[in-house]
C-alpha cells in the first residue's frame, strides 16, 4: 500500500502562499486570487494523489545468484515496471537508482546479514508528476532462486589435534595439496604402473621393487556452532573462518548447526560450502555428537562467545 | 552523466514563460509603464539566457551588481510607499518592485532551487496581478502562466530524478509532445479538480476589507456644485437644463437619473456594461429617490444638496427621512467598490444605507433623502468604494414592526395620500384587506401586481391627461418597472405606508471569477422603497430578485459559475458539466496511461547482455538452432562454434563477455562491449547459410 512519506518544501511553500492568498482574498474581495488558490490547493490535490496511484501500478520481479557473502557485493538482475520512480532495495545495502520507462538491469547491492533469502524486500519511491509529496510503497519480492548469504569471514585460527598415525610432514604435505603417501615398497606385480618403480630398492634389492601407496588419513574437525549466544553473527563469521582455516589447514572439517529443520551435522569440503551451511545455521541447539572418533571438536557460540 | 536540474533548458523555458506571462498580467492591469513592458518583454529573456551562460562561473561583478540593484529598489520602493495614505495603493509599487527583483533574480540561477524560487514569486506577482484585475482579461494569462507552471513543476521533478543512476540502459526522456501532453492533461484535471473546490470555497467578499480602492481620473467640476449631471442623457442632461443642445442620448444613458422621471417616457438602456460592483452580497445600488407624484412625473420635493467635507473616509451623516437609528436588528457592513466603466450621472451609487465613502475629492454632496452626488464628473475609469450599515432584515422581522410608529415628517411626505384614481384607491384598499402588516400589504399587492399585469417594454403610450398608475393597472394592464415600482408607491401610500421611488441598478449579474457584480446599462431600475419604523426604508420590487440584507448570503465563491460561463459560452449549464466531466476523465485517463505505461503495450528496455544474446539466439534460431531452455550462455555459443567453425572463436569471446556482463561482480567496460558489437555484427553478417539443418540438434 502507498504511503505518503514526505511533504517537500515545494508543497508546504504552495500551501502558505495557499494560505497567503485566502487572506488577500478576503481582505480586498479578489475574486481572482480566490480563483488562484482553488487552482493551488487542485495543484495539490493532484499532486498529492497522483503518487500514490503511480506507485500502485509499480511492478519488481528479480533474479539474483545462489551465494553470497556478507559486505561483498551482489549483483542481482531487476525487472521493473514503473515510470518515474526511484527505488532501492531494502533486504541488502543499495543506493537508489531511477527508473523512467519499464526496465530491466542489474543492479549491485551488499548483502548486510546473513540468512536465506526467499524474497527481498524494495522500497519505490515518486512524487510524480508535479514533485510536491513524495509516497512510497515497500514490495515483497519472490526471489525464483533463494540467495544463502553467508557470513562476513572473521580470520580465526583452527587448531588441529595430530593423531598417531600422522606426523607433522604428513599434515604439511596435506597442507600443500599433496594427495598420496608412500607407505612402502614390494616387489613388482603385473599391472603395476612403470612409473611407480622404486629405483633406488630396486638396485638396493636386485628385484623390481615399486612403491606402496596409502590414502592420507586426514584429520577431521568438528566445529559445533551455538547461535543462541549475545552475537550470533560474529559466532558464524568466527566458525566462517575457522572453517576455512581448517580447510586450508587440509583437515575434513564438518559443520555441527542448527537449522529450521533441527540439528544437523554435515562434512563441508569447500569454503563455497561453509558460507551455504552457515547461511542456513539458526538459532537452536547444535547436535551434541556423536561425532567421529579421533576428530578435533571445537565449540563456538552459546556460553563460550 | 547524469543530467542536473540546471542544465535542463526545458525546464528553464518553462520557467521563462511563467514568469513572463504573469509579469503581462500584472503589467496589463496596470502595474507598470513602457519600461517595465520593455524590461518584461526584452530583459526578462536575456536574464534567462544570461543566468543559464553563468550557472556555473556566476560571476562576482554580476553578483554585486545585482546585490546594488536590489537595494535600489527596495529603496525607491520604501520611499516610493511611505506617503501612501491606504493600503490599496501599496498594489502597484510592490507589483512594480517585485517586477524589478524577479528580473534581478532571473540572471542568477545557479540551480534548481533558484528556478523553482521564480516559479514561486511568479505565483507572487500573478496574485498581485489578481488584486488588481477586475476583468476577464487576465484569464488567458492565467491558464498559459498555469500550464508553464505545471511544465516547470513536472521537469524540476524529472531533473531531480535524473540525478540518480538509472536502472539498465533506459533512455532518459527528452522533451517532446509527452512532455507537453502530460502536463496538458494534468492541467484538465486540475482544472476539474479546482472547479469542485471554488463550488465549495467561501466566497472573497470585501467584508473584511483593508484596502478601500478609490480614483478619479479627471476632477472636472459639475457646473454647480452639487448639481445632478448625467452626460449620458445627451440633450437632456439635467446640468444642462436651458440650454438649446440637442445631443442624442447614449445607448446606456437612463432617464430615471435626472431632477424628475416621467414614466411616459420609453427608451431603454442597452446592455452595455456601466460599472463593476465589488461587494459580498447584492443589493440595489441605490442612486437617488423621488418623493412627489403628479399622476405622470416624479420629482424631487427638495433638491438642494449639503456639501459634506473631509477627508477619507467622508463619514456620511443620517438625514431626517431615514428616521431614528436604533434598530432592533442586527447590521452588517456592507463594503461596495464601484468601477465606472462609461460616463453615467454624478451619483454616488450606495446601498442603503451608506455611512462612509471613500472618494478622492475634496467632499461629496447629500441629498435630503440621504443620496450622495459627486461635485465633479465621473468619468470612466472612476474608483469609490462606500461602507453601508444594513439591518439584517428577514420577512419574519418586518411582519413585527409596528406601523404606528411612524415618525411625523416621515409620514407627512411620504405616506400623504397620492395623487390618483378612486379605482386605484379601492384597489389598494380591498387587495390588502386581509393582511395584517404592512410587509403583508406589501406582498399582497406585489403578488396582484404579478397576477394582473405583465411584466414588457412594449406598452402603448400614455394618453394625454391620463393617470399612469390607473392606466397600467386598469387599461394596458402592461408595463415595466417604472409603472411597477409606482403603482406600489402609490397604492401603499393610499393605506398610510410611507413609500418613495427610488432608482438605481440591481445588483447585475455576479462574475464568480473576478467576485464583482457586473451591471450593465439594462440593469437600471427604480423601485419602491417602503419604511419600516425601526429599520429604515427598504426596497421592494417584484420584477427584480434582491434579497433581503439578512437572506443575502453567497455562500461559495463558486456560486452562479455554471450559469455565467453557461451564458457566455452559449452552452446549456448540462452540457457544459458534461463537457467538463468527459474532459477531466479524459485527462486523467491520458495520466493514468502516461504514468502506468502498461508492459504489455510498452517494450521493456532490456540490459545490454540480454539484447546481445537475443541476436545470439535469434541467429542460431534462424539456422535451426535455436537455444534450448536448460542451455546456459557458454554451452549455447559452443553449440553454435561447432555448426561455425569459422567463428568459433569469435562466438566464444561474444558468449563469454555477455555472461560477465550478467553475472560478474566487475562488468566489461564499455570499449570492449562496443568490441563485442562489432565482434557480433560480422557473425551475423559472415555466417555461411550452407549449414546443413539436419546436424542441427539441441544439446539437453
Amino acid at each position: 500500500v502507498p504511503r505518503p512519506i514526505l511533504v517537500p518544501k515545494a508543497a508546504v511553500i504552495l500551501e502558505l502562499i495557499g494560505l497567503a492568498l485566502f487572506i488577500i482574498a478576503r481582505t480586498t474581495g479578489a475574486g481572482w486570487d480566490i480563483v488562484l488558490l482553488c487552482g493551488v490547493i487542485a495543484v495539490i490535490i493532484t499532486g498529492s494523489l497522483l503518487p500514490a496511484f503511480v506507485l500502485s501500478r509499480v511492478t519488481v520481479r528479480a533474479q539474483a545468484p545462489a551465494d553470497a557473502t556478507v559486505g561483498r557485493p551482489l549483483r542481482i538482475e531487476l525487472t521493473v515496471h514503473g515510470h518515474a520512480v526511484k527505488l532501492r532495495v531494502l533486504t541488502f545495502e543499495s543506493d537508489w537508482v531511477r527508473i523512467d520507462t519499464p526496465t530491466t538491469g542489474p543492479l549491485v547491492v551488499t548483502p548486510n546479514r546473513r540468512g536465506v533469502m526467499t524474497r527481498m524486500r524494495v522500497e519505490v519511491v515518486t512524487a510524480a508528476p508535479l514533485g510536491l509529496a513524495r509516497w512510497r510503497r515497500r514490495i515483497l519480492v519472490p526471489l525464483p532462486t533463494p540467495v544463502e548469504v553467508a557470513p562476513r569471514r572473521e580470520p580465526t585460527r583452527c587448531p588441529i589435534v595430530v593423531g598417531d598415525t600422522q606426523t607433522p610432514s604428513e599434515l604439511a604435505h596435506l597442507a600443500a595439496g599433496g594427495i598420496e603417501l608412500t607407505r612402502g615398497v614390494r616387489e613388482y606385480a603385473d599391472g603395476d604402473p612403470i612409473r611407480s618403480v622404486h629405483w633406488p630398492a630396486t638396485a638396493r634389492t636386485g628385484a623390481v621393487m615399486v612403491r606402496e601407496y596409502e590414502g592420507p588419513r586426514r584429520p577431521i574437525v568438528v566445529i559445533v556452532v551455538d547461535l543462541r549466544g549475545p552475537d550470533p553473527e560474529l559466532v558464524a563469521s568466527r566458525a566462517a573462518g575457522m572453517a576455512d582455516d581448517a580447510l586450508r589447514a587440509g583437515a575434513r572439517v564438518e559443520l555441527a548447526t542448527a537449522e529450521v529443520d533441527g540439528p544437523r551435522t554435515g562434512v563441508v569440503p569447500t569454503p563455497l560450502h561453509v558460507g551455504r551451511r552457515l547461511a542456513r545455521a539458526t538459532v537452536g541447539p547444535p547436535p551434541r555428537g556423536p561425532f567421529p572418533a579421533g576428530a578435533t571438536v571445537h565449540r563456538l557460540g552459546g556460553d563460550t562467545a | 552523466m547524469n543530467v542536473r536540474a540546471q542544465d535542463v533548458v526545458a525546464l528553464r523555458v518553462s520557467v521563462c514563460v511563467a514568469v513572463m506571462a504573469a509579469s503581462i498580467a500584472a503589467l496589463r492591469e496596470g502595474a507598470g509603464g513602457g519600461i517595465l513592458w520593455v524590461a518584461v518583454l526584452v530583459g526578462l529573456p536575456i536574464a534567462f539566457v544570461v543566468g543559464y551562460l553563468t550557472r556555473r562561473t556566476r560571476p562576482l561583478l554580476l553578483r554585486v551588481a545585482q546585490s546594488v540593484l536590489a537595494v535600489g529598489i527596495m529603496v525607491s520602493f520604501l520611499s516610493g510607499i511611505h506617503q501612501l495614505s491606504d493600503l490599496a495603493g501599496l498594489q502597484v509599487p510592490l507589483a512594480q518592485a517585485f517586477l524589478w527583483l524577479l528580473l534581478l533574480h532571473a540572471l542568477d540561477t545557479p540551480n534548481r532551487h533558484g528556478l523553482l524560487v521564480l516559479l514561486v514569486a511568479s505565483l507572487v506577482l500573478v496574485s498581485l496581478a489578481g488584486v488588481l484585475s477586475i476583468s476577464m482579461a487576465i484569464a488567458p494569462w492565467l491558464l498559459i502562466w498555469g500550464f508553464a507552471a505545471l511544465v516547470a513543476l513536472g521537469l524540476a521533478y524529472r531533473a531531480e530524478l535524473e540525478e540518480l543512476p538509472g536502472l539498465g540502459a533506459a533512455a532518459a526522456p527528452r522533451l517532446g509532445r509527452a512532455t507537453l501532453a502530460v502536463p496538458a492533461a494534468i492541467l484538465a484535471l486540475v482544472l476539474l479538480v479546482g472547479f469542485g473546490v471554488f463550488m465549495l470555497v467561501p466566497v472573497a467578499g470585501t467584508n473584511r476589507a483593508l484596502t478601500f480602492p478609490s480614483q478619479l481620473p479627471d476632477d472636472t467640476p459639475v457646473r454647480s456644485d452639487g448639481d445632478l449631471s448625467n452626460p449620458s442623457l445627451g440633450g437632456r442632461d439635467p446640468s444642462r437644463s436651458g440650454s438649446k443642445s440637442s445631443s442624442p442620448r447614449a445607448s446606456f444613458g437612463y432617464f430615471g437619473f435626472s431632477k424628475q422621471l416621467d414614466t411616459s417616457l420609453r427608451g431603454r438602456p442597452d446592455d452595455t456594461l456601466v460599472m463593476r460592483v465589488r461587494a459580498s452580497s447584492p443589493d440595489f445600488w441605490r442612486g437617488q429617490t423621488f418623493d412627489r407624484w403628479n399622476g405622470r412625473v416624479w420629482t424631487v420635493s427638495d433638491d438642494r444638496p449639503r456639501l459634506i467635507r473631509g477627508e477619507e473616509p467622508i463619514g456620511i451623516p443620517r438625514v431626517p427621512v431615514d428616521g431614528p437609528a436604533q434598530s432592533a436588528l442586527d447590521v452588517d457592513e456592507l463594503v461596495q467598490t464601484y468601477y465606472l466603466e462609461e460616463a453615467g450621472p454624478n451619483a454616488i451609487f450606495a446601498a442603503n444605507q451608506a455611512t462612509k465613502v471613500y472618494f478622492p475629492d475634496r467632499g461629496i454632496f447629500q441629498n435630503q433623502d440621504g443620496s450622495l452626488r459627486a461635485g465633479v464628473r465621473l468619468d470612466p475609469g472612476t474608483v469609490y468604494t462606500v461602507v453601508s450599515q444594513r439591518p439584517l432584515v428577514t420577512p419574519d422581522a418586518l411582519r413585527v414592526v409596528r406601523p404606528e410608529s411612524v415618525p411625523d415628517d416621515i409620514a407627512i411626505q411620504y405616506a400623504a395620500s397620492p395623487v390618483t384614481t378612486e379605482r386605484v384607491r379601492a384597489l389598494a384598499r380591498s387587495v390588502t384587506a386581509s393582511a395584517p402588516t404592512t410587509y403583508d400589504k406589501v406582498l399582497a399587492i406585489q403578488e396582484w401586481l404579478g397576477t394582473h399585469t405583465e411584466y414588457s417594454l412594449d406598452i402603448p403610450r400614455l394618453p394625454k391627461g391620463a393617470d399612469a398608475v390607473d392606466q397600467y393597472l386598469f387599461v394596458d394592464r402592461r408595463g415595466f418597472c417604472e409603472q411597477i415600482g409606482t403603482s406600489l408607491v402609490v397604492m401603499l401610500r393610499e393605506l398610510g405606508i410611507p413609500a418613495r421611488l427610488a432608482v438605481g441598478y440591481t445588483p447585475g449579474e455576479r462574475n464568480p471569477f473576478t467576485g464583482l457584480y457586473e451591471v450593465k446599462a439594462s440593469d437600471a431600475h427604480a423601485w419602491a422603497e417602503v419604511y419600516f419604523p425601526g429599520v429604515g426604508w427598504q426596497g421592494f420590487d417584484p420584477t427584480a430578485e434582491v434579497p433581503f440584507a439578512g437572506d443575502s448570503q453567497i455562500d461559495s465563491a463558486g456560486t452562479g459559475a455554471l450559469s455565467y460561463l453557461s451564458a457566455r459560452l452559449d452552452i446549456p449549464s448540462e452540457v457544459l458539466v458534461g463537457i467538463s466531466i468527459a474532459v477531466g476523465v479524459v485527462g486523467l485517463a491520458f495520466v493514468v496511461r502516461s504514468l502506468r505505461r502498461r508492459p504489455a503495450r510498452v517494450a521493456i528496455s532490456r540490459s545490454w547482455a540480454s539484447q546481445r544474446l537475443a541476436r545470439l539466439e535469434s541467429l542460431g534460431a534462424a539456422r535451426g538452432r535455436p537455444r534450448a531452455p536448460n542451455e546456459t550462455t557458454p554451452t549455447y555459443v559452443r553449440a553454435l562454434g561447432a555448426l561455425a567453425p569459422a567463428h568459433d572463436d569469435a562466438l566464444g569471446h561474444v558468449g563469454a563477455t555477455i555472461d560477465a556482463a550478467m553475472f560478474a561482480f566487475e562488468p566489461p567496460d564499455r570499449a570492449e562491449l562496443e568490441s563485442i558489437d562489432g565482434l557480433l555484427r560480422s557473425i551475423e553478417s559472415g555466417w555461411s547459410d550452407s549449414t546443413n539443418p539436419a546436424d542441427l540438434v539441441p544439446t539437453r
